[in-house]
């Protein structure tokens, strides 16, 4: 597999742009922060993108205002990403490029602020009467509006593999010829559903999460959008910056329990044996596997039991979590986007928090960050209900 | 792309399978009473008392249009997706998270997930193949199509495509002013894919520009289902379940985006013996 990643950006608590992300990577600073969204209370850290509150969409599209929409607005204009975008439409036509993109709670805090104003008739506010908002579409359905798209548009939700899985839908659909081009990308934005839904659950950690480490309680939720830009080999000019490849995808389903990970992760391991499979790599070809590596206890030990399963333990891994906390349907664009900086600038990010490793981790995991260059970065992202994306990342050899 | 569409299922009100999706469309007349809940045997009895309504309409069309095919579920990928998704959960979510505790029952949240029928689905037949729930508004069925045929394709397996949706709880109704629940399921194979049921359909579908701006849907000519047609995302589908007991020929324009539109044929059934020796 040969599809090329024209342009790519990521917004997130580290920063708007691959700049601030690069930064913050190599000099270990996260962007989390105490937990200060909206009447949460809850004790603990998040990772909030800070501009979203100051930000407002362009006047044709305020109708479809939301927390979400504005944070893919946000994102959209870093590091050129819309006006390659742009040329790809000019280039194409507006009808040839399609868009995929993954969310797990769509809009849904737009709709959390609506029911909290409902009237005595249970009807929201006239503003927030927004059809197009109050849908798990919503991301994809502003990313068209707003780049002038009109190819095929959809939008993948299964939780924390969401915006993996946009990559396998965009290579099959670059592979069909559908389309010429694909936006893909993820996008989620704090709201309350998910802080007081994964307290509900008892894995929201009061202090900053530990990825692997022995004292790990859980996951601290995050913000971000990030987007890619994907292209057949053939239509990668110079242009762009064409010197990275999506070479390898892998998805599967547990088939075990809504919330749990398969204990030995088989799961996992089947999703990163079938994205080494479709790349054509073995596992001694992999410089480093950016780890989906959430720190809640079940999640950290079966991950580190698939990669046992397939790597040799000399293989670089890590969670980036630390930094940007758990962004939950733009884990999956952000994981990648880490590894493409990571492949670009010959440097591995370590696990930011991780101080001691949990005895019972069945794959030792990289703490402090390395220089290093490399061929071949593997990205996972692991969702409730047990589905599964593995991605494969390659420079381009010339 | 091409495909063989080997089995259907389908629930929605006044029928709970496709002999009575054929008894409404002559009866002329939706009944007006409450819609029979489904309750899947497919889901272990443990997981079913935890499944959401939306879990069980989609596992319930799923199971019926496996067993149609007589193929195994464990070996067909999937595709979900819904227009809306599960509102009864977002309805009990957003109602508690504006009250003043904001304590969410831990089940109802892992359900609120949009794969969540996926999730179960999987669990229930321990399939272990990709599962994915895609979503795209009014377009929700269209594009499930198209995925649905890209998946059979590129892969070369069964794929299930299962779509669904609810009524709508009051604060949504005004936006999207759905009445009764729905949902459907197709499952393709491969054209190459030896016959394992007495029934196929062979479809192709390609995507072409719109002839016009913003087509609309096919018109569906059942006017005691017009007013679900037009407001359910799942039940854009109809006018393929339609197609489906007609048995003959059915070729149609689907909207897929402001400018592009499957198009689609379902041709007349083809006999699996005539079909195995390649005819």
């Amino acid at each position: 597999m040969d599809v090329r990643i024209a342009s790519y950006t990521l917004t997130s608590a580290c920063g708007m742009g691959l700049h601030p992300l690069t930064q913050s990577l190599q000099k270990r600073t996260s962007g989390l922060q105490r937990n200060n969204y909206a009447d949460s209370h809850l004790d603990t850290w998040i990772g909030r993108v800070g501009a979203i509150e100051g930000h407002t969409l362009p006047s044709a599209l305020q109708h479809l205002d939301s927390r979400n929409n504005r944070l893919s607005d946000l994102a959209l204009v870093q590091d050129g990403f819309a006006d390659a975008v742009y040329g790809c439409v000019e280039r194409f036509g507006p009808t040839r490029v399609g868009i995929v993109l993954g969310t797990s709670t769509s809009s849904v805090g737009k709709t959390e602020s609506g029911y909290a104003q409902l009237d005595e008739l249970d009807h929201m506010p006239a503003l927030y009467q927004q059809a197009d908002v109050h849908n798990p579409h919503a991301p994809g359905h502003y990313v068209a509006q707003r780049l002038g798209i009109s190819g095929p548009s959809m939008t993948i939700s299964t939780a924390c593999s969401s915006s993996s899985k946009v990559f396998a839908a965009a290579s099959r659909w670059l592979g069909c010829g559908l389309v010429d081009a694909v936006v893909v990308g993820g996008v989620d934005s704090l709201c309350l559903s998910i802080l007081h839904g994964f307290a509900s659950l008892e894995l929201i950690s009061p202090e900053q999460c530990k990825p692997f480490d022995r004292h790990r309680c859980g996951i601290n939720i995050g913000e971000a959008a990030g987007f890619a830009l994907l292209v057949r080999p053939e239509d990668a000019s110079a242009e762009h910056d064409g010197s990275m490849a999506l070479t390898g995808i892998g998805e599967s389903s547990d088939a075990f329990h809504m919330a749990q990970p398969h204990p030995d992760g088989q799961g996992a391991a089947s999703a990163m044996y079938a994205a080494l499979g479709t790349s054509g790599l073995a596992p001694d070809d992999i410089g480093y596997v950016s780890l989906h590596g959430t720190a809640t206890p079940a999640n950290d030990l079966a991950e580190t039991r698939a990669l046992a399963s397939l790597f040799n333990p000399e293989t670089l891994v890590s969670s980036t979590k630390g930094w940007t906390g758990h962004t939950l349907g733009a884990a999956g664009i952000a994981g990648a986007i880490v590894a493409l900086q990571s492949l670009k600038e010959g440097f591995v990010p370590g696990t930011l928090n991780l101080e001691e490793p949990d005895d019972a981790l069945a794959f030792p995991i990289l703490k402090n960050n390395i220089e290093q260059h490399y061929d071949h970065a593997m990205v996972n992202s692991f969702g409730f209900g047990g589905n599964n994306c593995s991605l494969v990342f390659s420079r381009v050899m010339h | 792309m091409r495909a063989t569409l080997a089995g259907v299922g389908m629930w929605g009100p006044g029928f709970s399978n496709m002999a009575e999706f054929q008894a409404l469309l002559s009866s002329a007349e939706l009944p007006a009473a409450d819609d029979v809940l489904p309750k899947p045997e497919r889901i272990p009895p443990r997981e079913r008392r935890r499944a959401p309504l939306m879990v069980k309409l989609a596992v319930e069309v799923a199971d019926q249009a496996c067993r149609m095919a007589n193929i195994d579920p464990a070996s067909a990928q999937s595709v979900f997706t819904s227009g809306i998704g599960d509102a009864d959960i977002t309805d009990y979510m957003c109602r508690v998270l504006a009250g003043p505790d904001k304590m969410l029952s831990p089940t109802k949240f892992h359900n609120s997930v949009h794969n969540a029928a996926a999730g179960y689905w999987s669990i229930s037949t321990a399939c272990k193949k990709p599962a994915t729930f895609i979503s795209s508004m009014h377009n929700s069925f269209s594009l499930a199509l198209v995925e649905t045929l890209v998946q059979v394709n590129t892969e070369n397996v069964p794929v299930l495509l299962v779509v669904s949706d609810l009524a709508m709880p009051e604060p949504m109704r005004a936006m999207h002013p759905i009445e009764r629940m729905l949902g459907a399921a197709l499952l393709f194979v491969p054209e190459t894919a030896a016959p394992a049921a007495d029934w196929e359909r062979p479809v192709s579908l390609c995507l072409e520009p719109a002839p016009s701006d913003n087509v609309p849907w096919p018109t569906l000519g059942f006017e005691h289902l017009e007013s679900l047609y037009g407001t359910s995302p799942a039940a854009r589908s109809l006018c393929f379940l339609k197609a489906i007991c007609e048995q003959t020929q059915w070729h149609a324009h689907l909207p897929v985006s402001e400018a592009l539109v499957a198009d689609l044929t379902l041709e007349v059934a083809k006999s699996p013996s005539l079909a195995a020796s390649g005819g």
